[in-house]
């Protein structure tokens, strides 16, 4: 996965995990995924490479195989192979055709000091008065995948005259065994130094046939374990009006159909037919039409004409039908849609016990319809296809609810969810529950999302309380923390926004992003200090995190801490080096704490990505001005004016910058005047730096009776107002105009 | 009880399988803080007056953008959309998809040779197309017994011809389909594993397999052929440079050519016997006959149902008659099968007398005789439970549980040589309220711990993991885990595959674990999924074979630069030996082992789980079988 983090952070680990949940999802929902692979089967050739003979081997099967095992199955002398699969067949048995059995040497050895199966035995085949052994082998329990081969020995032959085997025992001394023959099988005592010829077993012919899957079929009854009780849904009557899904008191059959599906009219004239059967088993129908608004009349007028219906009907619009899916997909592991026709079959209490995939047959109904009366027991024992024992039943606990309210809220069904939620809290008492129970801690984790959801439908304060929720159930859940403090600060409340971030990051000090949160909160506090520390300990959990570093850098710049300042933003261009802003923002540390090369550097590759931006234009100026090239600086002055013509302090640098020049051309000067002359206007004249940069502009044009005007102007508008520092700067300068002579 | 999640991933290319258990939850994570679409620096431009002095300049504050993650079915767009390789921005993942078309049609055409004229091929290939022949005109044996025939390049190592022409690429296909002697059901498959990208024109490698029953009546030799294909395609960019692009072959060469035959009876080695072992059983159509899905639609999911179907088998000798029986692990709800083999080679189903009849969902059994009184006890791992059955010699009791967490696959051996065997049970996913997801997706070391529990009689059990030393790396998600003795010393050692990630070989020192995998070469970072152990060269040395996730897309686009751009050569490596496939591992004998998996050309075991090396043919050399495959599920289109 090119996604998956290195440097885990919460934000990273939960988009990560999200892709394994949308590539759940997207098995669930019936997507396949390395499907329909064949199974393989190389050939040792005794030298490289092997021989890919899967298909002329009969091998390639494109089962989902799982285990493989090995034995001599029947007996011949050849291997014969078994593997459990994830598709049908469950087990696949192929029998090796060859006849060269009598190839082959088989032992079954049997400890008597060591352990009886002798697993962990080394068996040595030797030739005659061979001293080196021809093949070794080892006796395994559990090899492959969740898999055990049979404990047989088996050797291939060859044309190898092999008589003679040693035994190295687990644990045990080596024993030899002699006198073996070509296409036998031998039992191997351990101590008994003789090996005991097992009886051939009679030859065997099974038939080869190839096996038929049954075809894919949606249909399906679904009887559950447990019942479940439905969410309070409604459905539209044929005139228009709203009326709930279930009424108390008396099972009903919900019906899903359309009008254009041969199998519901079917059905449902049966059931037209049979009303009595059905009203006498305690069963009502409601059958939900779920054409297109266009079809409905159609639909309607079919049911109470041909049919005579005689139950109660209506219409089944996409939000009820996608509610009624929310349910079966947290019931059911395969989350494809349903079928048409589908129906639910919902006890006298409102709990759903049944749910039928395609049409279904009267008699299942009424046999069914007879099972809704009995106890929970048995209701159990129903959903079991066949007969069994379990090691660890599964709990009729609030799982299943939990799973449906996961659906709900996790589909935007917000309210539904929140309601089916508050119902299954007051039926499980899960408030009563050990604070570290299952239950209670997989509820915050919806009380969590529905938070999330409601927040993304807007609804601020509701998701607040439900974010409250969270922490009752789950004290301390970090993540509960960490979205309130987002809900908070959504909505201005940052002080309180801070305490949760703050209990995020505490609970999980890992939580980077409850720390840069803090930060940032803080900082907008005005509290530096406190911001200061949050995004220390979001790089101390995660030091990639971009953001952390970027922050505060900034904020540390900003308080004039630049030399601190540039650690953290060098970290930033290092971890983003595409970001243009963090190598501006590292150009101005760098400049600040008095590095104008390095800044030069920075600003080079900010502007290197987006080049319109007049400040960075100006500020790359400054840098390069300070570094002592005049020419580049105005360069960069110019293209900021150009971005921006009005950009006061790029027309006053470009034209200090040409008029400080030791000789600057006419042009330059020209230029340099009519940039000053520019900012002048721009100011009114009243910004006293402007009049004093004009000065210059004039003197470096030769022009030094208009300097010593305009400087006389700025004495008399700074003399009472500017400090007398100042003042007396300015009244130098005008002496030196005064005197024809550039000021140093 | 809570369903687990036994899991497989692939996003952009495929890896292993993961159980993430205990997650009906599905909590969407805390409002993850993406990292913020930087805002930018908003610096404020007062002018002043000292054109020279420094400005008050602000760094942009950018505010981490506390987004909520998305519900699955949000995210799920995103996934789907690395169906249609054009907007995941792959440039070759589309030449992937293009090209895999075109050579899909050269593939029909192996069915259909006398359909091969200028017209078609035209739109496969330019007039200009140089061609070396797609199977060698001289080709020597290579291999031969009674049932398969194995014919290789005469000429590997000199550069075939090439011809020029679609005349020539008209010959070069009706020689490769030639042996298929008119068969009209040419089954073929290209995995592309490499694309490169040059301007106008492009680079693509691909395995090409065909395989049929030879004859126009399907009834001949089975013959099949392998090779691997280099194709130079030339590429004409859609009109709006928006759409896919155009490509036709501009040369062909193909290399490592193998053609394997069957017997001329058209029987192959193997035969489907199932029925005829179990078809007197009412639980072979109830039960054989079904696969995951079918029980995954109709039972509720806390009963312990998953789509992915991780439910594996033992073989052994449960009642005693020297005949091996077989025990069927299946999912919650559904009761696992024992089925006991006959005189006739048939198979009864015993599970009801024989108290093997779990209903809980299984993973992996043992048969193993744990008391050495003479008969096979049963030690199954449920959900995440262990159970030992102790046979009484009628029946199965049970007579230990112990909580195991989620647990994978069991091996057995005397660790410690006092006379008893001992189990190792392999742990997966972390349990619930964890991360569950492993991190980093490569080398992850987030998993269940594996466990050695010490066989101490009377049916007890204990934990010995850490006393032992196998504590060590011992976080990593493990499907399998297999004993033997590899440097011979007499005592058993356990090499430990595991999925994302590094593999273990702990080398048993009287009783002491020390994980040598780094030092010995066979970490194998992948995603390990079995292991097998076997002398394949008959040196006096157990080698082993590991089963890993062969992945084409993920050969593919890891070794595209734009993968994971970020990161340095070391863990990019990593990615690309991810998707390698199998490994098989020589025993050096000096403690080490000798990758020699390309070589050996037995990589492409597709997304493999179980392998084991036997020998099929009694030749005395041991051959390799390779389970696989992922999920088929209704829909066919595979992501």
């Amino acid at each position: 996965m090119s996604q998956s983090p290195n440097d885990y952070t919460h934000s990273v680990g939960d988009a990560y995990r999200q892709g394994w949940e949308a590539l759940f999802e997207l098995l669930q929902t019936g997507g396949s995924f390395s499907g329909r692979e064949r199974n393989c089967c190389y050939l040792n050739r005794g030298s490289f490479p092997y021989a890919d003979v899967s298909s002329v081997a009969g091998f390639d099967f494109p089962d989902d195989g799982r285990a493989l095992g090995v034995t001599d199955w029947d007996g011949d002398g050849a291997v014969d192979v078994v593997s459990a699969n994830r598709t049908a067949p469950r087990l696949r048995i192929l029998r090796n055709t060859s006849a060269d059995g009598g190839r082959s040497l088989q032992l079954v050895l049997r400890g008597t000091t060591v352990n009886r199966d002798a697993i962990g035995a080394r068996i040595e085949l030797y030739a005659q008065g061979g001293d080196r052994p021809l093949q070794v082998d080892t006796v395994r329990a559990g090899e492959g995948y969740l898999a055990q081969s049979s404990k047989l020995v088996h050797f291939g032959l060859g044309d190898q005259p092999a008589d003679r085997v040693v035994v190295r025992w687990p644990g045990g001394p080596a024993e030899e065994f002699n006198g073996l023959g070509p296409g036998r099988r031998y039992l191997l005592v351990e101590g008994s130094g003789r090996a005991e010829p097992l009886a051939r077993r009679p030859a065997v012919a099974l038939r080869s046939e190839p096996l038929a899957p049954e075809p894919w079929t949606d249909a399906a009854r679904i009887w559950l374990a447990g019942r479940v009780p439905m969410p309070g849904l409604q459905y539209e009557r044929f005139d228009g009006g709203r009326a709930p899904l279930l009424e108390p008191g008396r099972p009903v059959l919900v019906n899903l159909w359309a009008s254009w599906c041969v199998p519901c009219s079917r059905e449902l004239k049966e059931w037209s037919t049979e009303a009595e059967r059905l009203r006498e088993a305690g069963i009502d129908v409601l059958a939900l039409s779920v054409d297109k608004p266009e079809e409905r009349e159609k639909a309607r007028a079919w049911l109470e004409g041909s049919a005579e219906w005689p139950f109660g009907s209506g219409v089944a619009g996409d939000a009820l039908v996608t509610d009624l899916n929310l349910v079966l997909r947290g019931l059911l592991d395969n989350k494809g849609p349903m079928p048409v026709p589908t129906s639910f079959l919902i006890d006298g209490r409102g709990r759903l016990a049944a749910v039928y995939k395609g049409a279904t047959e009267l008699k299942t109904l009424l046999s069914d319809a007879a099972l809704l009366s009995v106890d929970d027991e048995e209701v159990f024992l129903a959903a079991q296809p066949f007969p069994g024992f379990w090691v660890e039943r599964p709990t009729a606990g609030p799982l299943s609810e939990l799973s449906i309210t996961n659906e709900l809220i996790n589909a935007g069904r917000a309210e539904l969810g929140s309601a089916y939620l508050n119902g299954l809290v007051t039926r499980f008492q899960i408030e009563e529950l050990p604070e570290d129970s299952d239950a209670r801690i997989k509820l915050a984790g919806s009380q969590l999302n529905l938070g999330v959801r409601l927040a993304d439908a807007g609804q601020e304060s509701e998701a607040v309380a439900a974010l409250e929720q969270a922490l009752v159930l789950r004290p301390g859940y970090s993540k509960a923390h960490f979205n309130l403090g987002v809900a908070l600060e959504g909505s201005g409340r940052l002080a309180e926004a801070a305490v949760h971030y703050r209990d995020a990051a505490v609970a999980a000090p890992d939580h980077a992003e409850a720390s840069f949160n803090l930060g940032y909160v803080l900082s907008e506090l005005g509290d530096a200090a406190g911001a200061r520390a949050a995004y220390e300990a979001a790089i101390e959990a995660a030091p990639g995190l971009f953001d952390a570093r970027y922050n505060l850098g900034g904020l540390l710049l900003k308080e004039g801490r630049a030399a601190e300042a540039v650690e953290h933003l060098e970290a930033a261009a290092r971890l983003r080096p595409e970001s243009a802003e963090a190598a501006y923002n590292l150009g101005n540390a760098y400049l600040v704490s008095g590095d104008a090369g390095r800044a030069v550097e920075a600003y080079r590759s900010a502007v290197a990505v987006d080049s319109e931006r007049p400040v960075w234009r100006y500020n790359l100026g400054l840098a390069l001005a300070k570094n002592g090239d005049a020419g580049a600086a105005c360069e960069q002055f110019r293209e900021a004016v150009r971005l921006d013509p009005e950009y006061l302090a790029a027309l006053n640098g470009l034209a200090r910058t040409l008029a400080s020049l030791p000789e600057p051309t006419a042009a330059q000067a020209a230029e340099a005047l009519a940039a000053a002359e520019l900012a002048v206007r721009q100011t009114g004249g009243a910004n006293l730096g402007v009049v004093d940069t004009l000065a210059m502009c004039q003197a470096a044009a030769g022009d030094f009776e208009s300097a010593s005007a305009t400087m006389e102007a700025a004495v008399k508008a700074a003399e009472g107002r500017a400090p007398e520092a100042t003042v007396e700067q300015l009244r130098s300068r005008l002496e030196a105009y005064r005197a024809g002579r550039r000021p140093l | 009880m809570p369903p687990c999640k036994f899991w497989c991933s692939v996003l952009l290319f495929s890896t292993a399988s993961w159980i993430g258990c205990d997650r009906p939850n599905e909590e969407l994570g805390g409002l993850g803080a993406g990292p913020s679409a930087n805002p930018g620096s908003s610096t404020r431009s007062t002018p002043e007056a000292e054109g020279s002095s420094s400005r008050q300049r602000e760094a942009g504050v950018s505010r981490q953008i506390a987004t909520e993650s998305k519900p699955v079915r949000d995210s799920l767009s995103r996934v789907l959309d690395r169906k249609d390789p054009s907007l995941d921005g792959w440039d070759t993942e589309v030449i992937n998809d293009v090209a895999g078309k075109q050579l899909k049609k050269l593939g029909e055409l192996l069915s259909a040779p006398e359909a091969i004229n200028d017209n078609v091929l035209s739109d496969l290939a330019l007039v200009s197309v140089a061609v070396s022949p797609l199977r060698p005109i001289e080709l020597k044996n290579g291999f031969a017994d009674e049932s398969i025939e194995v014919l290789v390049d005469a000429e590997a190592d000199a550069s075939p011809a090439a011809s020029v022409g679609l005349e020539a690429l008209a010959q070069a296909i009706a020689g490769l389909a030639e042996p298929f002697a008119g068969s009209r059901r040419v089954h073929y498959k290209f995995k592309v594993i490499r694309v490169r990208l040059d301007g106008d024109s492009c680079e693509t490698e691909a395995y090409f397999q065909a395989d049929a029953a030879a004859g126009a009546n399907d009834d001949g030799p089975i013959v099949q052929q392998n090779a691997t294909w280099t194709c130079r395609w030339d590429l004409t960019p859609s009109p709006d440079m928006r759409g896919r692009p155009e490509l036709r072959l501009a040369s062909i060469t193909a290399r490592d050519f193998r053609e394997a035959v069957g017997p001329a009876s058209g029987r192959p080695l193997f035969e489907d016997v199932t029925a005829a072992v179990l078809c007197g059983n009412e639980s072979f159509q109830a039960q054989v006959m079904k696969g995951t899905n079918y029980w995954r639609s109709r039972l509720q999911k806390s009963l312990g149902i998953d789509v992915f179907g991780h439910q594996g088998m033992a073989l052994g000798d449960a009642n005693g008659d020297g005949l091996d029986d077989i025990y069927l692990c299946q999912p919650g709800g559904v009761p696992n099968r024992l089925f006991l083999q006959q005189a006739d080679c048939s198979a009864v189903d015993a599970t009801a007398s024989s108290g093997l009849g779990v209903l809980d969902r299984s993973r992996s059994a043992l048969f193993l005789d744990l008391d050495n009184d003479g008969d096979q006890d049963l030690v199954l791992v449920t959900n995440s439970t262990l159970v030992v059955f102790g046979n009484d010699g009628t029946r199965f009791r049970s007579v230990l549980k112990q909580h195991i967490g989620i647990a994978t696959t069991l091996a057995a051996a005397d660790y410690d040589l006092d006379g008893d065997l001992d189990l190792y049970v392999c742990g997966y996913s972390p349990p619930s309220g964890g991360e569950s997801a492993p991190v980093p997706y490569h080398d992850a070391n987030n998993g269940h711990r594996n466990s050695l529990l010490r066989n101490d009689g009377s049916w007890e059990l204990i934990d010995v993991t850490a006393e032992v030393g196998l504590d060590a790396d011992n976080t990593r998600y493990t499907l399998a885990a297999s004993w033997d003795d590899f440097d011979n010393d007499g005592d058993p050692d356990l090499y430990v595959a595991n999925d994302f990630g590094r593999n273990c070989l702990y080398r048993n020192d009287g009783g002491m674990f020390v994980n040598i995998a780094p030092d010995a070469g066979v970490e194998d970072i992948s995603a390990g999924m079995g292991v097998s152990w076997g002398d394949f060269n008959n040196d006096g040395l157990i080698d082993i074979y590991v089963s890993n996730m062969f992945s084409s897309a993920g050969n593919r686009v890891a070794f595209q630069r734009r993968f994971r751009g970020g990161d340095d050569a070391q863990t990019l490596s990593e990615f690309q030996r991810h998707a390698r496939g199998n490994s098989l591992f020589e025993n050096a004998g000096d403690g080490t082992f000798r990758d020699v998996s390309e070589q050996a050309g037995v990589t492409m075991g597709r997304w493999a789980w179980s392998s084991l090396q036997t020998d099929i043919n009694n030749d005395g050399l041991r051959d390799i079988l390779v389970t696989n495959g992922m999920a088929t599920n209704p829909d066919t289109g595979d992501l």
